[in-house]
Order: structure tokens, then C-alpha cells, then sequence
């Protein structure tokens, strides 16, 4: 049986069984015509293969290590890339909940720190407030303490002076007590002074 | 489903592809992509011809299957599910390209050849330009064949996989793929020809045969 195209396609590919890969080979030998329209295929694929492997231009020139780590960063570029553009337009789950989350986070986040802040202004303010009015409280206090400790001064002050008048009238009194008893003492004196002055004087008058 | 990271590498696509679906598993998804973004951006660098185009298609690609990953049916392989959304962008951009009247896949767009790693530069130089003309002669094939050659010959898929990732008979792709084969090598001879006519210097009996 003469094999078709298809036949001689899955031959040149080796899409076949063993056996009819051998028939099919056995069958070239014994009719040049098909085996020259084989070879001619056969030897397009040969000018196709020229075409395999390939590299781009650039990778003979550039050192291999930056080649290596180029590809590698256009490599991680490209997912990131990917991944990006793919999860974008499409409702991606994980994404839209992270973002989502992150949205919730924000807002909770931003609700709570005004939520403190007022309060902290609040506490603030009602620490001020009671600062003044402890503030207040010890200035009245003070001012208290102080109305108090004038009374006492004065009230010391008072009592001191009339310890002082009534120590005065004490010394003068002593003074005048003193005084007394010197002007008796002194009379007293000038009276024995004349009398010693008229023992002497008699005495005198005797011997002459 | 809490298995360990270190799992993702045993799984396989279509279990991975369930993670996505199921649980919009992105780390999943990153090892989907780790292992399909070479072979589908090499298919689009063969469908497109264009390097830079290839890389945006690549992206676009995986972008959709993750916006499209419910309409995956979980009894078809994830591979089939990939390489149905890049062709089908790869067909997109070819049409808006000519639509737009742009250069398209034939033009001279030599900073974004792809070749082959060669050892001498002189050797380099020569594979390069024959790869050159690979890729414009490949440019110049009908779509439905460039996409079936691709498939088989560069991405190794079998014939079956075409047909299912194509929804169309097996029989149908390897007939494309003769067909394909075929009208490459009427395109490809001249241009081979014309290619050692300019280059006498490159060997004795192509030397011979341009001066004829």
C-alpha cells in the first residue's frame, strides 16, 4: 500500500510505530520518486533547524554574568509585571480583600486616632482645668496662710510691744527706784560728810 | 489545601491551573508561568518574526490566561488551553499589522533575528545570515501552515496535540505540515541561490554553481 503524505509526515517525525517506521523505510528503497520528495522535505526541516535554538544577538556580546542577572531581573520584573496586569482588570479576591483590609485598617486607624485625640485634647483640657483650679486653691491658700501668719505677726508684734511698754515701765520704774536710793544714799552721805566735817573741826578747836 | 511551597514544583499544570482557578493561587500561577513563558515566547518569536513583539505577546498571553482562567475546563490540558491564547494573539497581531499596513513579519528587521550559537565568527556570521533567510522564507508561509510547522517543528508537539490545541482532524495537520514543508522549500530555494550568488567567496562548488 502506497503511504500517503500524512503518513510520510508522522515517518519524518517519528510519530510511528516501529514497525511501520521500518515498512516505511523499506518502502523508499524500492521507489526513488517518493524517496526523492522525502528527501526534499527532509531537507527543509534541515534548513529549518538553522532556525532553532534561539538567542538573541545581544547575549554574544554581553558577559554572561550580566546576561545571568539581567534575565533574572527581567525575569522577576516580568512576573511582577504579569501578576500586576493580570490581577488588575480581574476581580481577584485576595487582592480586593487585602485591599479592602487595608482600606478598613486606614479608616479604623484614622477613626481611632481622631477618637484620641479628642480625648487626649479633652483629658488635656481637663488637666488644664484643674491645674488652675488647684492653682487657684493654693493661691487662696496661700493667701490665707499668709492673712493668717499676718494676724499672728501682728498679733506677736502686739504682744511684744506690750511686753516691751510694760518692760520699760519696769526699768524706769527700777530707774526711778534707783534714783530714789542714790538721792537718799547721797543725802545721807553729805549729812555723815558734815558730820565727820564737825568732828574735825572740834577736834581741832581741842588741840589748840 | 495547605501544602508546603515546595510542592508547587511537583504539581502538575492542570493541578496548578485548579489553584488558580479555585483559589486564585498566585504563587501557582508564577510556577505556571515559569514553565510556559519560554516555549510560548518562542512560538511567538516564530510566528511574529520580532523579538520585542514575542516578549509583549508573551505577557499578553499569560495576562489572559488569568483573566480567562474560568473558561478553562479542567478535562483539557492547561498546555493546549496556553498555546490556543498566544496563537490567537499571534493571529491578532498579524492581522492588525496588516490592517495598519506595517511592515510586517518579511521585513528587514535585523536587530531581532534569532541564530544560532555558533563557534567562529566567521561561521556565526554565515549561520546568522542563513537563519536570516529561514525566518523571512518562513515570514512569507501562509498562516495556517507557518502555525502547524511551528508547532511540530520547533515546539516538538505531536500531530495529535496540533489537532486538539487547533480543533481540527490529525489528519488535516499532517497534510498542512507536507503542504507547509513543501511550499517553504519553493520559497526558501531561491532565495538560497540568490544568497550564495552574493557570497562567491563562501566555497568552492557554490562558487561553481553561482558563476553558471
Amino acid at each position: 500500500m502506497k503511504p500517503t503524505r500524512e503518513d510520510w509526515m508522522a515517518y519524518l517525525y517519528g510519530e510511528l510505530p516501529p514497525e511501520e517506521h521500518a515498512r516505511l523505510g523499506d518502502y523508499l528503497e524500492t521507489h526513488p520518486e517518493c524517496a526523492a520528495e522525502v528527501e526534499g522535505w527532509r531537507a527543509t526541516m534541515k534548513e529549518l533547524d538553522r532556525l532553532k535554538a534561539p538567542t538573541p544577538r545581544r547575549r554574544v556580546i554581553v558577559p554572561v554574568e550580566f546576561v545571568k542577572w539581567g534575565i533574572a531581573a527581567m525575569f522577576v520584573l516580568g512576573v511582577g509585571l504579569l501578576i500586576g496586569r493580570a490581577t488588575a482588570p480581574a476581580v481577584d479576591v485576595a487582592t480586593l480583600r487585602a485591599e479592602v483590609e487595608a482600606a478598613v485598617r486606614k479608616d479604623v486607624a484614622n477613626t481611632l486616632r481622631g477618637e484620641l485625640q479628642t480625648i487626649a485634647a479633652a483629658q488635656v483640657q481637663g488637666a488644664r482645668e484643674e491645674a488652675r483650679q488647684r492653682v487657684a486653691q493654693l493661691e487662696q491658700s496661700m493667701k490665707d496662710a499668709r492673712a493668717e501668719d499676718q494676724e499672728s505677726v501682728a498679733a506677736m508684734m502686739q504682744q511684744l510691744e506690750r511686753r516691751n511698754a510694760a518692760d520699760y515701765a519696769s526699768l524706769r520704774k527700777d530707774l526711778e527706784t534707783v534714783a530714789v536710793t542714790a538721792e537718799s544714799k547721797l543725802y545721807l552721805a553729805q549729812q555723815q560728810i558734815g558730820q565727820l566735817a564737825g568732828y574735825t573741826q572740834t577736834s581741832n578747836v581741842r588741840r589748840q | 489545601m495547605n501544602l508546603p511551597f515546595a510542592s508547587l514544583f511537583t504539581l502538575t499544570d492542570e493541578q496548578a491551573m485548579a489553584r488558580v482557578c479555585q483559589e486564585d493561587d498566585v504563587e501557582a500561577f508564577a510556577e505556571l508561568m515559569k514553565r510556559w513563558q519560554t516555549p510560548i515566547r518562542n512560538l511567538c518569536l516564530r510566528m511574529t518574526g520580532d523579538l520585542q513583539r514575542a516578549e509583549d505577546l508573551t505577557q499578553e498571553a499569560f495576562t489572559r490566561l488569568y483573566q480567562y482562567r474560568k473558561n478553562y475546563q479542567p478535562r483539557g490540558k492547561v498546555s493546549t488551553f496556553v498555546w490556543r491564547i498566544a496563537l490567537n494573539l499571534c493571529y491578532d497581531e498579524q492581522r492588525r499589522i496588516k490592517r495598519r499596513g506595517e511592515s510586517s513579519l518579511d521585513a528587514e528587521q535585523g536587530d531581532n533575528i534569532v541564530m544560532l550559537e555558533s563557534a567562529s565568527p566567521a561561521e556565526q556570521t554565515e549561520e546568522s545570515e542563513r537563519a536570516e533567510i529561514v525566518r523571512r522564507a518562513l515570514a512569507k508561509l501562509p498562516e495556517i501552515y507557518r502555525t502547524v510547522l511551528v508547532l511540530r517543528h520547533y515546539e516538538d508537539l505531536k500531530f495529535r496535540e496540533i489537532a486538539d490545541i487547533l480543533e481540527i482532524p490529525e489528519g488535516t495537520v499532517k497534510s498542512r505540515m507536507s503542504e507547509a514543508l513543501t511550499q517553504l522549500n519553493r520559497i526558501l530555494q531561491p532565495m538560497l541561490s540568490e544568497s550564495r550568488a552574493e557570497r562567491p567567496s563562501s566555497g568552492g562548488n557554490e562558487n561553481e554553481r553561482a558563476s553558471l
